[in-house]
């Protein structure tokens, strides 16, 4: 974990990128929570919680599959998925609602909020307060609210209750705005649970760390499947925490790291979710990184067909790692993320969630220009459930 | 830090013979022509600073009214640039001169240019800046820009500010400190922070700088029970509310804002002197 410890600096910087800038009253608390997480992630008791958990309660290591019946479709390259879509709720936000929940139980906090945009990190939060006895209360735009409406039942039925957002867009930005007001006014009670690699330090470091488990897993099981790592790691970049999760141990490595964000109707379409190609650097929710804004620093809409990828901002880590170069940021519009969610479907019957397929409609393109011995890890970070009635309201448009 | 314009106007506690009305706008909301008719009469109701806010469109820090008036002046078309021009109009057309504060999140500010920002500020007319989402440990840079033009970054404080930090934030902080009376974002409340009642003290242990309450502030009482503690008090949504409540008749605003003002500025002045008072009605 080289890249990990020495990034962020002292001052939660990854070069320009990252900071802490909230108001005053949450100062104190960031404080506070850096001490926990440092002294949590020193502590060789709370690393056996959390590993005991991930182990029996989400079921980790999760498998790498070899998706035969879609490489010999696609022609080139060897597809390979790493599944975070077999975790226990559905995705890799629970690695780190785990970690974050026993890190606010460490702190003696006994109310946890979250935002969540397509509500995996909702769930995700959910069932953490539900398994280690919290309150939880979970901020959730209405219009995501609308098109995940099987996520909010779920959190509901996991006694979480969900907050409807309806400023602004009424998507996950506002949402991300309203529990950052909610913390600052519940600041000594409440543990605010960010599902992302974004918002003030220390959330993008930690975040990164309780998903760095995907690669670190990645780094041994690819030496007994191939006596080598992947050329190629591909993962959709919505915050940034599975990409982060799988790219951050892989950092030093000689793979090729490509992070995917929501094309949405194109990126010469005023929407999109590409804050890294289309954005600039700005400060929102309390970190410097790449935003969509206007010329007077006003924050855009963003737009994503997946809940989880409509978010105007990015972690800040990855606003480092596109300057220095180190990763390759590339976009799938909607309509590639369709066609690649229906393709994996029909030839390995497995439905990705519609941000996943993002990384997998790169992945397709990329496939076909290499030889065969070149092998592609996609990070499949969710599976489709959630998205199915969205999909099939699409499908009845295009037909 | 010493010679800022801000502390030219807000003289120092000893010298001051009054308790201080901040009174906050929302610039542009609903347009900058009625900004100028609001700033003339909260400064005819006895306003002493007007705070300019610059609307943003994530305003962490602010509660439902804000938030809505923000979102108006943005539809209206406002945006930095034109808050800076306001600065100037109001220099021309105020009755009273009284400093004048910009209030901004700080993205619109980055993205016109820290140093232009810093710049332009004084000779659009502005004594002093506050930026809500830049604490301490980032506002280096722009405190030096800011200093150099004699412009006074107004540092907040809040309960939860610790005792190191608070030495440190005062220190560095010109024209006044702008103490946060509740944990939460702005908008009126009934019951404001305890814990206020004992950091004002130590604030003005540690500064000259006259130190002023706001977040939540709205009635006479509370300005009452607060002008015994501090040195001044800054109202915001209440204002605003004024403005948005009596839309259907604009004639009214100004002088309700100019009474409400009055108001507040009289039960600030009503505890002078009265320095023990306890006040159980506002501070829980
Ligand atoms: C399955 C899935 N993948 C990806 C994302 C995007 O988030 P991140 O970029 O933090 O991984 C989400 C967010 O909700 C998600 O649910």
């Amino acid at each position: 974990m080289a890249v990990t410890q020495t990034l962020p600096d002292a001052r939660g910087r990854f070069g320009d990128y990252g900071g802490k800038f909230v108001p005053e009253t949450l100062s104190a608390a960031l404080e506070d929570l850096e001490e926990a997480y440092r002294a949590a992630r020193g502590d060789p008791l709370f690393q056996e919680q959390l590993g005991s958990l991930l182990r029996n309660y989400v079921g980790r290591p999760t498998p790498i599959y070899y998706a035969r019946r879609l490489t010999e479709n696609l022609g080139g390259g060897q597809i390979f998925l790493k599944r975070e879509d077999l975790n226990h709720t559905g995705a890799h936000k629970i690695n780190n609602a785990l970690g974050q929940g026993l890190l606010a139980c460490r702190m003696g906090k006994a109310r946890i909020t979250a935002e969540t945009g397509a509500g995996q990190h909702g769930v995700a939060t959910a069932t953490a307060a539900a398994l280690l006895g919290l309150k939880c209360e979970v901020f959730m735009g209405v219009h995501d609210m609308e098109r995940q409406r099987l996520n909010v039942l779920r959190m509901e039925i996991l006694g979480a209750r969900v907050i409807p957002v309806s400023q602004g867009t009424g998507t996950l930005k506002d949402a991300v705005s309203e529990a950052i007001r909610d913390w600052v006014t519940n600041i000594e009670t409440t543990y605010y649970l960010i599902g992302s690699t974004v918002g003030p330090h220390p959330y993008p470091m930690m975040v990164r760390d309780f998903q760095s488990v995907i690669g670190e897993e990645v780094k041994s099981q690819a030496q007994a499947l191939w006596g080598r790592l992947p050329d190629y790691v591909i993962a959709c970049v919505g915050g940034g925490s599975n990409a982060l999760g799988i790219f951050a141990p892989l950092l030093h490595e000689r793979v090729n790291l490509i992070g995917v964000e929501g094309g949405g109707k194109g990126l010469d379409s005023r929407e999109h979710a590409a804050s890294l190609q289309r954005g600039k650097p700005g400060v929102l929710h309390g970190s410097y990184s790449y935003l969509l804004q206007d010329e007077w620093g006003q924050i855009q809409e963003a737009y994503s067909l997946a809940a989880g990828l409509d978010y105007p901002g990015v972690g800040p880590e990855h606003s480092y790692l596109k300057d220095c170069g180190r990763v390759t940021y590339t976009a799938a519009t909607d309509h590639e993320a369709l066609a690649a969610f229906f393709l994996l479907g029909e030839t390995e019957g497995i439905l990705p969630a519609l941000e996943s397929a993002h990384a997998l409609a790169c992945a397709f393109k990329l496939a076909p220009s290499l030889s065969r011995e070149k092998i592609i890890l996609i990070n499949l970070s969710g599976r489709g459930d959630k998205d199915v009635e969205v999909v099939a309201r699409e499908r009845g448009k295009n037909s | 830090m010493s010679a800022s314009r801000t502390e030219h106007f807000f003289l120092s506690r000893e010298s001051r013979s009054e308790k201080l009305l901040v009174a906050y706008l929302c610039a542009g909301y609903p347009d900058l022509e009625k900004s100028v008719l609001w700033a003339q009469a909260l400064v005819e109701g006895g306003a002493d600073c007007l705070e300019i806010g610059v609307p943003f469109s994530d305003p962490l820090a602010d509660g439902p009214v804000i938030q809505a008036a923000s979102q108006r002046a943005l539809a209206a078309g406002v945006n930095l640039e034109k808050v800076l021009g306001l600065g100037e109009v109001l220099q021309e057309k105020l009755s009273k001169q009284v400093p004048l504060v910009l209030m901004s999140y700080l993205n619109p500010i980055l993205q016109y240019g820290m140093e232009r920002f810093a710049a332009e500020l004084a000779p659009r007319g502005f004594n002093g800046a506050i930026i809500v989402d830049l604490p301490y440990e980032e506002g280096e840079t722009m405190q030096a820009l800011l200093c150099r033009q004699k412009i006074s970054l107004v540092p907040l404080i809040a309960p939860t500010t610790r005792i190191n930090r608070l030495q440190k934030i005062v220190q560095r902080g010109a024209g006044f400190i702008y103490c946060i009376s509740v944990t939460g974002v702005t908008g009126p409340r009934d019951t404001l922070d305890s814990r206020i009642s004992s950091l004002i003290p130590k604030i003005k242990e540690l500064t000259s700088l006259p130190v002023v309450v706001g977040f939540g502030v709205s009635r006479p009482e509370q300005a009452a029970a607060l002008g015994a503690l501090a040195d001044g008090i800054v109202v915001g949504s209440a204002f605003i509310r004024v403005i948005g409540s009596f839309q259907a008749e604009p004639g009214r605003i100004q002088e309700q804002l100019k009474g409400l003002a009055k108001n507040l500025k009289k039960a600030l002045t009503d505890t002078q002197g009265n320095c023990c008072s306890s006040s159980p009605v506002v501070i829980r």
